[in-house]
């Protein structure tokens, strides 16, 4: 057998190859352009040493607020060892963006069970937008080592059906307003 | 071959696996930790500390380590000439040692406890960074090594082949030295000025573009003796020959191009970077599946050749007359089975959006399991097996407990991996310390959790059996010396200079590179960044 | 066809394979390891298609 029969059989598989890589990378792309679908990548950045003090992320405005349009913000912070507020309700089935930052380290965001996540990394805000459709209590657990309290950073994302969702006058929702 | 070279490999890979068996007991015991069962010493910060141990161990010192011991062997046996600079591989060794017994300790007393990641600006002992900066100068020395040793059979031996062996490991080599840079810039100009209280803030944001610079292309470091004994080693224990060594130089060229412009798909989560560099590295990241899809292929066909000869019949029987009895062939094919499940986790983890289903989560750490320590360690240990006649120059005594040690592993990891990747996919978090059993949101995970756990237990039976057959079982007959790699069925007397050497391919890495990661660093330059402020964890933290 | 065996006995053990035997088995060598290495290729893929159609994109869209 001629090493030409040898590198004509290697060229066959690479054919292969390509078709199964093309086939996966059209997938991706196909349903990324469709769907507007891409990880969680704002580059906006904050002061991890002020944000407390004043501006988007002071107390007073964080939690669930619901926009004019409908669509809903959610703006927490995750600092050692909570996320500020602990409960977050909202909507089933709405568009719901969530912003998140840290004036510590380095956390994680996940709601579990669903496509929400993303690191938090002090210096910026992370903003994610997604839809829930499982309505109920969903843990939301740290998931980026943070110190040893760590594995006690847990929250919970509630999610509130259409007819149990009522904010009050300023569009703000908190957990004690569900029914 | 006098017998300080050696003691020289001898020495590598005994510390390599001694850090394999202490991480291992770790490891165990970090399961029994995470599942709905007591532990004893079960607290956040032991769990924590054992963390990072077992990280730093498995990640940092039993590959690095093993790396060096084969490539030395290899640069050796397959030049069949002297080891030059033994001297300074020696020095090496120590330097890593060293480095070793630093970082190790300073782990256990609690000052480090900030994983192997070390992601600031969580900031620990200087003492850790240092002792795996010295392992990482002791590599480079080895670097060093190996690329001095090709020059020299290069120029006693004008226009000839390198031997594939070789070549795949000064691809290695050289992969490595641009692998570090990434890391070792972030340890030399934020980590350890932090530690050492020179500075109070730092970019958390830069440490972890210049950490995922590392992160990808170290894999490649781990993966690559197990494709080098794919390639030079398995095809002959087989009975056969390597079907193209052509096809072996274009893979390890393509490795060495494809695993580094593509650490941002560790970065798909992070708010840093923009989506344009993720997408761009996640298509550059299905490259990297082509070296080894034409590894499976071009091993695939030595395998059948050995099989054929031996009386292989049918389009997929001839599987079944390999030698499976064969330690080298049993864990190569446990190896297959493994990559082929790991390669399924890794394609759904760089698939861009996607990575928001799994990352973080048990599914990560399922992932590296079964490919880092299922695939690839499963061939450090065919590798120590079939090489340890030729170093103490004794047979063992026996090939059954051989053979009982790969299928503990391979049972091991499986039972291990598999429930972890249903967890992750649940959204159990990786990194956490313990659970809730009893909140009912996560209640159903407990049984998985304890499956796992169970896997854990059967790897670590893996490891202990692992390393007493290494101390004791090679106590029988005489044992011939000489190591010999498979010929190709073409085996080359001459190749195109191109794939005789990495001048070309240097530059085209550095090419990529900048294509790549030119403004994910930069950008932090030009960006309002603000930095985090410094958080020791060693000072009455 | 004939195989030709360039050894370069500086960097290799020969192997005590006989050519006729080795021309014999190359008759039929790569077809078992592309149907092999094709069919896991194969399975991997419709998994990954599998969990990206009815898993991934069901938990939402993301971005
Ligand atoms: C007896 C065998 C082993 C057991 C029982 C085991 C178990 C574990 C456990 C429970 C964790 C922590 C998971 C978490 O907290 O998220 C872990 C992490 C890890 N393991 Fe293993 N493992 C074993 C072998 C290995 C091997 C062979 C390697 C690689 C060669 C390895 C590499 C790692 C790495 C890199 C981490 C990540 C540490 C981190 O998240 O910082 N392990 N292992
Ligand atoms: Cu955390
Ligand atoms: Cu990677």
């Amino acid at each position: 057998m001629d090493e030409k029969r040898i590198v004509r059989s290697e060229l066959r598989w690479v054919f292969v190859v390509a078709a199964a890589v093309t086939l996966m990378l059209v997938v991706i792309v196909a349903t990324t352009l469709a769907n507007a679908l891409h990880p969680p990548s704002n580059v906006e950045t904050i002061d991890p040493a002020t944000l407390h003090i004043a501006g988007e992320f002071t107390e007073a405005n964080l939690g669930t607020q619901e926009n004019a349009d409908g669509t809903v913000t959610v703006r927490l912070i995750a600092t050692q060892y909570a996320f500020v507020p602990r409960c977050l309700p909202v909507p089933e089935g709405r568009p719901v963006s969530i912003r998140v930052t840290s004036p510590d380290v380095i956390h994680g965001f996940i709601v579990a069970g669903t496509n929400a996540n993303t690191m938090v990394v002090p210096g910026f805000v992370a903003e994610l937008t997604t839809e829930f459709d499982e309505p109920g209590d969903h843990l939301m657990p740290c998931h980026e080592y943070c110190g040893l309290g760590h594995s006690n950073m847990w929250a919970v994302l509630r999610v509130v059906p259409e007819e149990e969702w009522i904010p009050d006058a300023n569009g703000r929702m908190t957990c004690e307003l569900v029914p | 071959m006098n017998s300080s070279p050696n003691r020289l490999v001898a020495a590598h890979i005994w510390v390599a696996f001694i850090a394999f068996a202490v991480a291992a007991v770790m490891g165990a015991w970090q399961m029994l930790v995470r599942s709905p069962i007591d532990a004893p010493l079960e607290t956040a910060e032991t769990y924590f500390v054992s963390v990072t141990g077992h990280g730093a161990l498995m990640a940092y010192v039993l590959p690095t380590l093993f790396v060096m011991g084969f490539g030395y062997y290899v640069a050796m046996t397959a030049l069949k000439q002297p080891l030059p600079g033994l001297r300074w591989a020696w020095a090496g060794f120590y330097i890593a040692a060293i480095g070793i017994v630093m970082a190790v300790v300073t782990v256990l007393s609690g000052q480090a406890t900030v994983l192997y990641t070390f992601y600031p600006p969580l900031t620990g002992s200087v003492f850790f960074y240092l002792g795996v900066l010295l392992v990482v100068v002791g590599s480079w020395i080895w670097v060093a090594v190996m690329i001095t040793a090709m020059m020299k059979w290069k120029r006693a031996n004008p226009g000839a082949a390198v031997p594939l062996a070789m070549f795949a490991t000064v691809a290695n080599a050289i992969l490595w030295l641009w692998t570090t840079a990434g890391v070792g810039a972030e340890l030399l100009f934020q980590v350890l000025p932090a530690s050492l209280g020179w500075t109070d803030s730092i970019d958390a944001g830069l440490a972890r573009t210049l950490f995922s610079w590392t992160l990808h292309a170290i894999v490649y470091f781990w993966l690559m003796p197990a494709y080098i004994a794919f390639y030079t080693i398995l095809p002959k224990v087989a009975g056969g020959r390597l079907y193209s060594d052509t096809m072996g130089r274009v893979s390890f060229i393509l490795f060495l191009l494809y695993s580094l412009p593509v650490g941002m798909h560790h970065l798909f989560m992070d708010p840093e970077h923009g989506s344009g560099f993720k997408f761009l590295q996640m298509m550059l990241t299905a490259l990297v599946t082509v070296p080894t899809l034409l590894t499976i292929f071009t091993i695939g066909a030595s395998l059948e050749i050995a099989a054929r000869l031996r009386g292989g019949k049918g389009l997929f029987g001839w599987v079944r007359a390999l030698p499976w009895d064969r330690p080298m062939v049993l864990a190569a094919g446990f190896s297959f089975i493994m990559l082929g499940f790991g390669g399924f986790g890794g394609l759904i983890n760089m698939s861009y959006a996607m990575n928001s289903m799994i990352h973080n989560t048990s599914w990560v750490t399922a992932h590296f399991h079964l490919i880092f320590g299922g695939s690839v360690v499963i061939m450090y240990f065919a590798i120590a097996y079939h090489i340890w006649p030729k170093l103490t120059g004794r047979e063992a005594r026996s090939l059954t407990p051989i053979r009982v040690q790969l299928w503990l592993w391979f049972v091991g990891i499986v039972i291990t991996s598999f429930p972890w990747h249903i967890l992750g996919l649940f959204g159990q978090p990786r990194r956490v310390s313990s659970f809730d059993f009893a909140n009912p949101e996560i209640a159903y995970w407990g049984p998985w959790t304890t499956v796992s756990a169970i896997g854990g237990f059967i790897m670590l039976a893996g490891a202990a059996l692992f390393v007493w057959n290494l101390a004791t079982l090679y106590r029988g007959a005489a044992a011939d010396r000489t190591m010999s790699y498979a010929m190709a069925v073409h085996q080359p007397r001459e190749v195109p200079r191109v794939l005789n050497g990495f001048g070309l391919w240097n530059t085209l890495v550095a090419v990529l590179m900048i294509v790549a990661y030119a403004w994910p660093i930069a950008q932090f330059f030009f960006l309002d960044t603000y930095p985090a402020p410094v958080q020791r964890v060693d000072v009455g933290g | 066809m004939t195989v030709t065996r360039q050894h370069d006995g500086s960097t290799d053990e020969p192997d005590d394979l006989k050519e006729a035997d080795l021309e014999r088995a190359l008759r039929l060598v790569p077809r078992g390891a592309a149907a092999l290495a094709g069919l896991a290729v194969a399975l991997i893929i419709v998994g990954w298609l599998l969990v990206y159609l009815l898993v991934f994109l069901p938990r939402g869209p993301v971005n």
